[in-house]
């Protein structure tokens, strides 16, 4: 009786989470974000961004740092997987290379996995305060 | 039937419940959150907008400079002065006090010989169309 009464709320808490995904203002998110960056003198600019139902894609990023351009990224998604419901998700196509990495929400890190440090992406996720071990991109917030 | 709604709205109430708190957390958000995002702009694009600006205020001066001709000045000491002009493009004459607008122009200051106006960020000023009659010629066949 009790485990088919803890089954009902972990599926209400499923339904709720599931309902926040789709209800969240996904790109006002991107939008603090992207105020966020500007401390550290990066600005993301001319992107075009569209919303779907539990993604958020990103295109035709032009990146700044310091006032000057640095970088155009031609894809960034974030991607929320109900079944792995405390990650997202991050791909990035930065001229033909892919890039994937994940937000993890309950350690609170940023990771991207198989990277080189000294490509672009690499240089800007370093100006970012990302530490890099062993093609390791990590930010912890 | 009726133990059947009731069963089937108990196990309905919570899942609404939770769909429209997540709505409502995610309002709540919607509230917080920035509303726009930020686009850099080069500062020459900055510079080049102002300049076109200043060249649009300067032109709409300019327009109006070559449209008004002044005509006459009545410059009083404790009263607002005020001024003849004669609109060149529509023939008509009108008189102007300080502070009085003609089209975009707003009659600012009135001096002995000439009238100044201002456009939206640019000045201009008119000067008293003075009979540019040689005084020699005057002395020799009179004022006619």
């Amino acid at each position: 009786m009790i485990v088919k009464k803890g089954l009902i709320y972990l599926l209400y808490f499923v339904i709720f989470i599931f309902s926040l995904v789709i209800f969240i203002p996904k790109i006002n998110i991107y939008y603090y974000f992207e105020n966020q960056l500007t401390k550290y003198e990066v600005i993301l600019s001319n992107e075009n961004i569209k919303e779907q139902l539990t993604t958020l894609n990103i295109g035709n990023i032009e990146v700044y740092f310091k006032n000057s351009k640095v970088a155009l990224i031609n894809k960034i998604e974030f991607n929320y997987d109900i079944l792995s419901p405390l990650n997202i998700e991050i791909n990035i196509v930065i001229e033909n290379e892919i890039v994937n990495g994940k937000i993890d929400l309950l350690s609170k890190r940023i990771i991207f996995e198989n990277m080189i440090q000294a490509d672009k992406l690499g240089t800007i996720l370093s100006h970012l305060n990302f530490s890099y071990k062993n093609g390791v991109y990590l930010y912890e917030y | 039937m009726n133990i059947n709604i009731n069963h089937y709205l108990k196990l309905i109430c919570p899942v609404l419940t939770a769909i429209f708190f997540a709505y409502f957390v995610s309002t709540l958000l919607l509230f917080v959150l920035p509303k726009r995002g930020i686009d850099y702009i080069d500062n020459n694009s900055i510079e080049q907008g102002k300049i076109n600006q200043s060249s649009k205020n300067k032109s709409a001066s300019a327009l109006m400079k070559n449209k008004l001709l002044l005509k006459a000045i009545y410059k009083k000491h404790n009263d607002k002065s005020w001024i003849v002009v004669d609109n060149t493009k529509t023939g008509k004459t009108i008189f102007l006090k300080e502070g009085d607008t003609i089209d975009e122009a707003t009659l600012y200051k009135v001096n002995v010989n000439s009238a100044v106006f201002t456009t939206n960020e640019d000045k201009f000023t008119l000067k008293l169309d003075v009979n540019k009659k040689n005084i020699q010629t005057i002395i020799k066949n009179g004022d006619n």
